[in-house]
């Protein structure tokens, strides 16, 4: 989608979404397709990374427990029925583990890992303790915030005249610098002398 | 060796233990080119550029570092 030659600007929204499910994406749409594979190729590099070296379990999702389950509230002392943490106090429960909101910034991405991250507590595999979970937490959530830098990026191209992504092959012209640019006078020196065309009526 | 031969990618932690001070290394490349691929004009520049700023953030964190551990061994030597 090379398109240098849009006419009419993409809507922000669509491209910042569109950077949101897959980051680089929204340049893609811009018409910025190497800087979407670089950016997007560099976050999706960097949480990947995250996950290698913590595992999974570094997204750490809210409203469920160290063991994967459910984190349930009661309702009120004394009484058996309970509520859900995560919505009975959404904020609370986001706020307790505010490195998922800069996870979740990478997109589905993240779904995925949120999904296999509950799976794996199924199975019984723990979280990584002290720096190797908090580094892999780190990359993570780096990932989600570079993948927000870029989103802003991109929807701030979209609102402008399209760019060329790669620099302009030089012409001849261009190389020529502009202090050895010919002067008139020097042009009209170089001209060719007029010469008188051959009369057709008058005899070799 | 157990710990590498015990890890499963994606599913426990990488065991690196011993050396885990070099993984800042990654991360300030990937943070370099992304903010790179943002700031330059053109996407030819964004290699060369985002090496030089890795470089660049990484001897600025080292000499934080030896500034730190300097200052700490005064610290302990004057008391």
């Amino acid at each position: 989608m090379a398109d240098a030659d849009r006419s009419t600007p993409l809507p922000v929204p669509l491209v910042a979404l569109c950077g949101w499910i897959l980051p680089g994406l929204g340049y893609v749409l811009v018409g910025q397709r190497a800087r979407g594979l670089i950016a997007g190729g560099a976050v999706l590099l960097t949480f990947l990374m995250g996950l290698l070296i913590g595992g999974v379990r570094v997204v750490d999702v809210p409203g469920y427990d160290v063991q994967g389950q459910p984190r349930m509230l009661r309702v009120a002392r004394g009484s058996d029925a309970s509520v859900w943490a995560l919505r009975a106090n959404f904020k609370g429960e986001v706020f307790n583990k505010p490195w998922y909101i800069a996870q979740a910034l990478v997109g589905p991405v993240n779904a995925l890992a949120t999904w296999g991250s509950l799976r794996a507590a199924d199975a019984s595999y723990r979280q990584a303790t002290a720096r190797v979970f908090d580094i892999g937490t780190l990359y993570t959530a780096v990932a989600g915030m570079l993948n927000l830098l870029i989103i802003v990026d991109a929807t701030y191209r979209a609102t402008q005249p399209p760019e060329p992504d790669a620099e302009p092959a030089e012409s001849e012209d261009a190389r020529t610098p502009v202090s050895a640019a010919p002067s008139p006078s020097a042009v009209a020196d170089a001209s060719p002398a007029p010469t008188l065309a051959p009369n057709p009526d008058r005899p070799a | 060796m157990s710990g590498i031969l015990a890890y499963v990618p994606f599913l426990t932690p990488l065991p690196v233990w011993d050396y885990w001070v070099w993984l800042i290394i990654p991360l300030c490349a990937s943070v370099s080119v992304v903010y790179k691929t943002i700031k330059c004009r053109y996407v030819r520049q964004i290699p060369r550029e985002a090496l030089s700023i890795t470089i660049w953030i990484l001897l600025s964190m080292a000499g934080v570092a030896v500034g730190l551990q300097v200052l700490y061994w005064l610290m302990v030597e004057w008391n």
